[in-house]
């Protein structure tokens, strides 16, 4: 499913997002979990995630930080700020493995911290098991 | 009575799974303080359940602590004890950014002849948790830290480190182990 060129199909479905400006890290995440018993949404920024969430996407949110326009933080500050933290388990996503300690105010809505490069099988288990939480 | 608190952030989660699975119900009370929305507390304490063969409550306000049972404290709520084994709930100002603070929940605490207790901060960005876990050992507490080496995020289990005397520092599994070794 590549709900990016359908976002209507987004509505009130739980699944997995990627939110990435990196196509190449979008289609490989894609691959990994094309096969699983869920949908996968690829985000292209943090404004097409919030487009997502406000069409009701419900479920794991892996986020890059550094990308163009908002970043990953930012996009999680415009998602509390518009109320949308609900069913969602948002992992940050990225080759930083030193996160900011600025950043600390947001520390509560992010579950995980999974670095890039990453470990194919144990990314499918983490997200796996995240998704089997949500239930 | 043996009271566990465990402090938990961002990371902390996949290593609480890792802990409670296939823990049998000790004679222990184990609060969980894990930083994350309310939204999420539920299915955080539904998947434990699966996990674990501990009675997993979500307090509402006004329980009596008890073996056993593994109490997750519910997002946006700080969690307090009163007569130290009376959990009450708090919508008061965060600390250290976040509600519920693993800081409030220890240092609610006051040495008790009637328990024996136990602290440990697991992964996590920030320093929530490291007084309340140099208090703890002040108080007679046995407290430790996850093992930073084997933390998604080092930085609170490095802050209780550095102002605490920990007994010892563990690893998921010895974590693990020392739960299931309480008597």
């Amino acid at each position: 499913m590549d709900p990016s060129t359908d976002p209507e199909s987004s509505r009130s479905i739980s699944g997995l997002m990627v939110v990435d400006d990196d196509e190449d890290i979008l289609f490989t995440v894609h691959s990994l979990f094309r096969k699983r018993p869920f949908p996968v949404f690829l985000a292209h920024s943090g404004k097409e995630c919030l487009d997502y969430l406000e069409k009701g996407f419900k479920g794991v949110i892996l986020m890059d930080i550094m990308m163009p326009g908002l970043d990953g933080w930012e996009t999680i500050q415009e998602i509390v700020n518009r109320d949308l933290m609900h069913d969602l388990i948002i992992s940050m996503f990225t080759a930083k493995d030193v996160p900011d300690t600025t950043l600390d105010h947001l520390k509560e809505y992010v579950f995980d911290y999974i670095t890039k490069p990453f470990e194919p099988e144990n990314l499918i288990a983490l997200v796996d098991d995240y998704i089997t939480m949500l239930g | 009575m043996n009271i566990l608190i465990i402090g938990s952030s961002t990371g902390g989660p996949r290593v609480i799974f890792d802990i409670f699975t296939g823990i049998p119900a000790v004679p222990m009370a184990i609060v969980i303080v894990q930083h994350m929305p309310e939204s999420t507390t539920s299915r955080f304490a539904r998947r434990l359940a699966q996990l674990s063969s501990m009675d997993v409550i979500v307090p509402k306000g006004g329980e009596v602590l008890k073996h056993g049972s593994l109490y997750i404290t519910p997002g946006d709520n700080h969690l307090i004890f009163k007569n130290n084994d009376t959990m009450v709930l708090e919508k008061s100002e965060k600390v250290n950014f976040v509600r519920p603070s693993v800081d409030v929940t220890m240092l609610s605490l006051s040495p008790d002849p009637r328990h024996s207790y136990y602290g440990i901060i697991l992964s996590g960005m920030g320093s929530d948790g490291a007084q309340g876990l140099s208090y703890m050992k002040k108080i007679g507490a046995q407290v430790f830290i996850q093992d930073p080496d084997t933390c998604t995020i080092k930085s609170m289990p490095e802050a209780a480190f550095r102002l605490t005397d920990v007994d010892r520092v563990l690893s998921p599994e010895e974590i693990h182990n020392f739960i299931i070794s309480i008597k």
